[in-house]
């Protein structure tokens, strides 16, 4: 009778992949791709780059700064406050200039933008 | 009623009134003024005395157009996103009651800001939410929970 081969050892429970940085770094992409097409679209012969150029920078800075996280791996604490003071002044854009003009194509967008924003800054470690 | 349910109800109150009118402006209407003449007198070559009169039409001023202005057209919409914050982060994601009833001074300061244009549906939002705000602070804790 030959004999029985030994049972194969039992295999570790697959842990669950951590989403977290996907899910994060597709938000922060979000933030910026959107803001940056609802500047760069023109609307009504009005361009977000073209018509308010200073606040346009300003929001697309503001943005661009949800990339932080993907490069600077600085304090947690420390990478949420940049970001929280950037997610403060895209608001504040968005109050200011895209609320009053709110039925427009490219204020939805950009109110996506700050929509996914403050998602970001929801899901970052650090947060306060 | 519980203080969530005021908070939410408030912050409810502040969105509604970004959509209602906070402002009435009476159109006036456009027109015309009136043209005018212009006489150029001179003595001719023979020694006649010549005049050559010109008109001028008048010119059409615009007249402004009338409406009500919602609360996002207004200035009033930093005094609502403020009071809809302090609520949202204050209130409900830290707990304490100070950020609440600085949500209540500054929905408050809003329709102050209006009430001199009369009360209108976006005020009367506002100053609910207020009230929604100031109540649910006095049954919060000052400082956050540890």
């Amino acid at each position: 009778m030959p004999p029985v081969p030994p049972p194969p050892p039992p295999r570790a429970p697959r842990q669950p992949a951590d989403r977290g940085p996907l899910v994060r770094a597709v938000l922060a992409v979000l933030v910026v791709g959107l803001t940056v097409l609802a500047l760069a679209v023109m609307v009504n012969g009005q361009r977000g780059y073209q018509d308010w150029t200073t606040w346009a920078i300003f929001a697309t800075v503001m943005a661009a700064a949800h990339l932080l996280p993907l490069v600077w791996k600085g304090e947690p604490r420390r990478v949420w406050d940049v970001v929280a003071l950037a997610t403060v002044g895209l608001v504040f854009y968005w109050v200011a200039l895209v609320l009053p003009f709110i039925g427009y194509a490219t204020s939805f967008a950009q109110t996506m933008a700050v929509a996914c924003a403050l998602a970001h800054l929801w899901l970052l470690p650090g947060r306060r | 009623m519980r203080t969530r349910t005021l908070a939410w109800l408030g912050t409810a109150l502040a969105v509604l009134s970004l959509g209602l009118p906070w402002r009435f402006l009476v159109g006036t209407p456009g027109h015309v003024t009136s043209g005018y003449y212009t006489n150029y007198c001179y003595y001719d070559y023979f020694g006649t005395y010549v005049c050559d009169t010109s008109f001028t039409p008048g010119v059409f001023v615009p007249g402004l157009t009338g409406g009500s202005y919602a609360g996002t057209d207004s200035v009033a919409r930093f005094f609502i996103v403020a009071a809809i914050a302090l609520a949202l982060i204050g209130g409900l994601y830290v707990g304490s009651a100070r950020p609440v009833r600085w949500a209540a001074y500054a929905g408050v300061a809003g329709v102050l800001l209006y009430a001199y244009y009369g009360l209108m549906g976006g005020l009367l939002a506002m100053a609910a939410a207020s009230v929604c705000f100031w109540l649910a602070a006095r049954h919060m804790p000052d400082e956050a929970p540890a």
